[in-house]
């Protein structure tokens, strides 16, 4: 035991508190063809904080894609959510996309929109990834 | 006999120490290093994002053909050293290889070609300037520090002179140490 040193230690703890709490899921809002849109929260804790107003797909002046997503903080606290996005084509393949996350800190009850612009003339849908802080 | 053994086993684990091994992260995950007294690598991630975001639309960029642009200079105005490319490259990337811009090299080897070309040929001239600078705010609370990383970046027509598109991002830090994840 001594021998093994934290490091072991650490990874124990780290396994214990994985199991007491539900895990980090990312979750998803995809437009579709039909101007609606699909919302997949894999994550519980993120449904009781984060409420989807909206996502609004159009074209910008240059005819490549825009989508307007309205966020609220519905929860009674102050909250982070990590946000990125992938552009998909026709085909359904992912074209392009930010990998990192844009971290938004809303305070109870804001709304935020948060907006993404694909650089390609193919992307037609977009599917928003959402994470829980 | 026993508490020797506890004292000599005690010792040894703080000998030991704690570390962890080093480990292959996901440079665009969430738990890398975050650093109060530097620009961290997600931060010019972040910084690069949002710009590129707010750069795409700009009606300059959704031109055909392409304008053709050149990096111009960006200034660190930081007490950090780091090489600014870190920023550009999260803009210049994308955006070369989505057909949205072209990019006009200006090293040794495409400065030869075009003098090879001569006078008759079509040599691409730059209609757009990237320039920026980077900037830095420090404030302290007791033990609480925060940084502020300010990027700035200016697309400029080079015939007129004139700015076509500008943006701010600010990226604030603010804790006791340094830490890893966000």
């Amino acid at each position: 035991m001594l021998f093994v040193g934290c490091s072991t230690i650490i990874k124990v703890g780290d396994q214990i508190e994985r199991a007491a709490t539900p895990p980090d899921a990312v979750n998803y809002v995809t437009t579709k063809p039909d101007g609606n849109y699909e919302v997949q929260l894999n994550d519980g804790r993120l449904a009781e904080k984060l409420t989807i107003i909206s996502l609004r797909k159009f074209k910008n002046q240059g005819g490549y894609l825009q989508v307007q997503c309205e966020l609220k903080n519905s929860s009674a606290l102050r909250q982070d959510f990590n946000v990125s996005f992938e552009f998909l084509a026709a085909d359904g393949r992912v074209i392009e996309g930010q990998r990192n996350w844009d971290t938004l800190q809303l305070e109870p009850g804001a709304l935020h929109t948060y907006t993404a612009t694909a650089l390609r003339f193919e992307a037609v849908e977009c599917r928003l990834r959402f994470l829980a802080k | 006999m026993n508490r020797l053994i506890l004292s000599l086993s005690t010792a040894l684990l703080v000998l030991v120490g704690c570390g962890t091994p080093a480990a292959y992260k996901d440079p665009n995950g969430r738990d890398l290093v975050v650093s109060l007294d530097q620009v961290n690598i997600q931060d010019f991630a972040s910084a690069g994002a949002a710009m590129l975001q707010s750069m795409s639309n700009a009606p300059v960029l959704n031109q055909q053909p392409p304008a053709v642009l050149k990096l111009g200079t960006i200034t660190n105005d930081t007490t950090v050293n780091f090489d600014t490319s870190l920023l550009l490259s999260k803009l210049t990337v994308p955006l070369v290889n989505s057909g949205r811009i072209v990019l006009l090299e200006s090293d040794m080897a495409a400065d030869a070609a075009r003098q090879a070309q001569g006078a008759e040929g079509q040599v691409p001239q730059a209609q757009l300037v990237l320039k920026g600078k980077i900037l830095e705010d420090r404030a302290n609370a007791g033990s609480t520090r925060q940084a502020s990383y300010v990027f700035q970046l200016t697309l400029v027509d080079v015939k007129r002179g004139v700015a076509l598109w500008t943006e701010e991002k600010i990226v604030t830090k603010q804790g006791t140490k340094n830490t890893v994840g966000f």
